[in-house]
């Protein structure tokens, strides 16, 4: 089951100040790169945690680690969805997904600059603060027969 | 600079008209081809009306579904009004409402691709204001480097973020006021190098390094007395993941009024545009 799409909380405008060659200047996070919303659901042994944006844009996949699945803009590079491998999780199902999600997206962030940076941080502060919420999808499946027919 | 959404209305305009004047004279060449003169031998003409006819239908059935196939590409005049609205609205949401529309304006710029590289091209601009202009930045989109001219349009386009730039010098009133000088002397001026003070030089090198833009520019804004912005911000425009172009908002100011209003309007009107813009491609 599909979470209805979560607004991200209005947050304080990712700023940073440059100076180049003697050049002072002001650099903000464009409003395309920064999460409107979150939703998340399993689906099959799969747990998605997806992101929206002003536009849309074509994606593409890109392999974090053995359970962990990321789909970034073609273009853009933003994200827009964490795929985890619910058979990689131990019995703290919530737990350990949940921080399988925050360590995609600190991989994301290792070694990219102010804007992709800056987007990404945006992600993660959504997904700290809807855990709940995006939780929910996962109480009703290991509530669900299918969880124990998953684990057997 | 003719506005993006006026140069539109015209060119669907003529387009139609090239099609109504195509599909006028198929419809009579093709009437033409069921004639058959030797019924008519009072009317030598219509021998040869009759062949040419004959010859001339394919060529216009071609170019009535070319004159259609380009008036659909020109895509709806009617969406360019719009964002120069929305460029309007803009300007009225972040400057007051009795300020001059020359000295503050919002201009967008579109990434063009000619055979002499990627520019950033001014297509549209709030009010009615300020249009002729023949500012343009190259950009480096294919991995080059930057270079310094590129002004706060390239640098948006380079970093894909919004840029905000103010508290650049003030260009103009150092040459203090214009002096009363014959036509012939302003003739001569522009075929003869001005020099400037060495005050001049130090303000026109500041304010090119500041604001990335070319030196010759300023100078040549300057000897012409042309007032230049004292901050400025861009802003980037997305359609499909990709910055299809820039808008830039400049002011006299030597800070933009408020940023926040700018951030607040944008966000709002972000999505609107690049959806507008779709449309057009």
């Amino acid at each position: 089951m599909k979470t209805d799409w979560l607004p991200a909380q209005e947050e304080k405008p990712v700023e940073a100040a440059f100076e180049t060659n003697g050049v002072r200047f002001k650099v903000a996070l464009s409003p395309y790169d920064v999460p409107q919303a979150v939703r998340s659901y399993v689906d099959g042994k799969h747990y998605i945690v997806e992101f929206k944006y002003l536009t849309d844009e074509p994606t593409n996949e890109k392999i974090r680690n053995q359970f962990t699945r990321v789909v970034v803009g073609q273009n853009s590079q933003r994200l827009y969805k964490i795929i985890v491998d619910l058979q990689s999780v131990s019995e703290h199902l919530k737990q350990d997904t949940l921080s399988q999600v925050e360590g995609a997206i600190t991989g994301l962030r290792t070694g990219v600059g102010f804007r992709l940076g800056g987007s990404y941080e945006l992600a993660q502060d959504v997904v700290t603060k809807r855990r709940d919420d995006l939780c929910e999808p996962l109480t009703q499946f290991e509530q669900g027969d299918s969880y124990a027919a998953f684990r057997h | 600079m003719i506005g993006e959404h006026e140069k539109h209305i015209k060119k669907h305009k003529r387009l139609r008209l090239v099609v109504l004047g195509f599909t006028l004279i198929l419809a009579v060449a093709a009437a033409m081809t069921e004639v058959e003169p030797s019924k008519f031998p009072q009317y030598p003409l219509l021998v040869p009306l009759h062949y040419y006819s004959l010859c001339a239908v394919p060529f216009l059935l071609v170019g009535v579904g070319v004159g259609e196939k380009l008036e659909k590409r020109s895509g709806p005049p009617e969406i360019w009004a719009v964002i120069h609205l929305i460029l309007t609205d803009m300007h009225n949401s972040i400057f007051p409402p009795d300020c001059n529309k020359a000295e503050h304006r919002v201009t967008l710029f579109k990434l063009s691709k000619i055979w002499r590289g990627s520019f950033l091209i001014p297509i549209e601009r709030s009010h009615h204001m300020g249009r002729k202009s023949r500012a343009r930045f190259q950009v480096y989109d294919d991995g080059g480097q930057q270079r310094q001219e590129q002004g706060v349009a390239g640098e948006t386009f380079a970093r894909r973020s919004c840029v905000y730039v103010d508290h650049l010098p003030d260009v103009c009133p150092v040459l203090g006021p214009e002096p009363a000088i014959s036509l012939l002397q302003r003739i001569k001026g522009l075929f003869l190098k001005k020099p400037l003070t060495d005050a001049d030089n130090v303000i026109v090198d500041s304010y090119a390094q500041k604001s990335w833009t070319a030196r010759s520019m300023v100078k040549k804004n300057m000897l012409a007395r042309k007032s230049m912005p004292r901050s400025l911000c861009g802003l980037p425009v997305e359609v499909k993941g990709e910055v299809w172009g820039v808008v830039v908002v400049d002011s006299r100011s030597e800070t933009l009024i408020e940023q926040q209003k700018i951030d607040a309007f944008y966000k709002k009107h972000a999505a609107v545009m690049s959806m507008l813009i779709q449309y057009t491609l």
